[in-house]
């Protein structure tokens, strides 16, 4: 089953959350089919999803087979996650967090998860961890790289 | 043969004759006052026997006498005459063979002397050659040394410059970075490196891809 992560499912902290609540309403929809199967009233029971469980549940409704299809998938790629760390600057927006998520899984890998770190002597721009792979394009690599640079501005002023 | 030799030689045989001439000058004075008598006897043994008076004897005696006197007085004037002419010739000849022997000698002195003086004047271009050849390497060395000290301590005074530029450079750039990193360090807005974060992955995106890859 393949399934396509939302963007505000960012972290493996969000998967656990999410693989929680979608056993929980695993159950809640087991309950359900036992009332509605004994005719008891269950119109008063009602299950809040968040945003992201929502997204996921809503082709699936209540059918007790495909959530736990969904939830197996959603364990596989939490056993066999691919984390990639963030680092910016300050700690980032909703905004800028999505706009990040959205890039990485529509160019990198489509299951894809994130881990955001903010380090404020960045000053700019971000660093990019996957693995033992690390991307730097911090402000800071930048004019650390630079800084013989200066010297030679500086004389041609 | 040296002169002194010829010399001696010739002084000898004069005196060998002078003493052959002297010889033959006795035997014949001893034989005019000393006459062997046996001989004329013997001779002329029928000759009749001639008497002379004593007056006319004497008289013959004095003639002969007189007669032998100017003969020897000429032979005496002549053998002086000769004897004068021949220390002449000899002093002549002495004279010549010193002279001839002084040429000689001063051509032998002074075509050895040139000699000398040519091996002298050789060593001593030798010399000259040899010293001007060493000078010339020793020049040479000297400039070559020169100009490799030159060059070191150039090159030292060079490497000292860049050294210090270098750590003049460093120590600007540490100031500028950490003054901007310092300067920089706050209010940051991301909001506003939106573009510049997606750039820099579009930039990158085959290369994370790839990294992606080979992690997995």
């Amino acid at each position: 089953m393949k399934i396509s992560l939302p963007s505000n499912l960012a972290t493996i902290q969000d998967l656990s959350s999410l693989i929680i609540e979608l056993h929980n309403y695993s159950r809640w929809v087991d309950h359900q089919n036992i009332k509605s199967k004994f005719k008891a009233n269950s119109n008063k029971d009602t299950f809040e999803l968040s945003e992201p469980s929502k997204l996921l549940v809503r082709e699936l409704g209540t059918d007790k087979t495909k959530i736990q299809d969904l939830l197996r998938c959603l364990e596989d790629l939490k056993s066999t996650s691919n984390i990639m760390t963030i680092t910016l600057p300050t700690a980032p927006t909703e905004l800028t967090r999505e706009l990040l998520i959205d890039w990485c899984r529509k160019n990198i890998a489509g299951d894809i998860l994130f881990s955001f770190q903010f380090n404020s002597n960045l000053l700019g721009g971000m660093v990019l961890r996957y693995k033992s792979r690390i991307f730097d394009w911090s402000f800071r690599r930048r004019i650390l790289e630079k800084r013989y640079d200066f010297p030679e501005v500086i004389k041609n002023v | 043969m040296d002169g002194s030799g010829l010399l001696q030689a010739i002084l000898m045989i004069n005196v060998f004759f002078i003493g052959i001439i002297t010889a033959i000058a006795v035997r014949h004075a001893y034989a005019h006052f000393k006459p062997q008598n046996n001989e004329p006897e013997k001779s002329h043994p029928q000759t009749p026997v001639i008497h002379i008076s004593p007056e006319i004897r004497d008289k013959i005696l004095q003639k002969a006498q007189n007669n032998f006197q100017d003969v020897l007085d000429r032979s005496a004037v002549n053998l002086e005459h000769d004897l004068t002419t021949t220390v002449n010739q000899i002093n002549h000849q002495l004279e010549k063979m010193s002279s001839s022997i002084t040429a000689s000698e001063m051509q032998k002195y002074n075509s050895s002397l040139e000699q000398l003086r040519n091996q002298m004047e050789t060593l001593l271009k030798q010399a000259q050659a040899e010293i001007v050849k060493h000078q010339e390497n020793l020049t040479a060395n000297l400039n070559t040394k020169q100009s490799e000290l030159e060059q070191k301590l150039e090159a030292s005074i060079e490497a000292e410059k860049q050294s210090l530029v270098q750590a003049i450079d460093t120590k600007l750039a540490d100031a500028v970075s950490s003054f901007l990193i310092d300067t920089l360090g706050h209010n940051v807005d991301l909001g506003a490196q939106h573009s510049y974060l997606i750039s820099m992955l579009e930039e990158h995106k085959e290369e994370i891809k790839k990294g992606v890859t080979d992690e997995n």
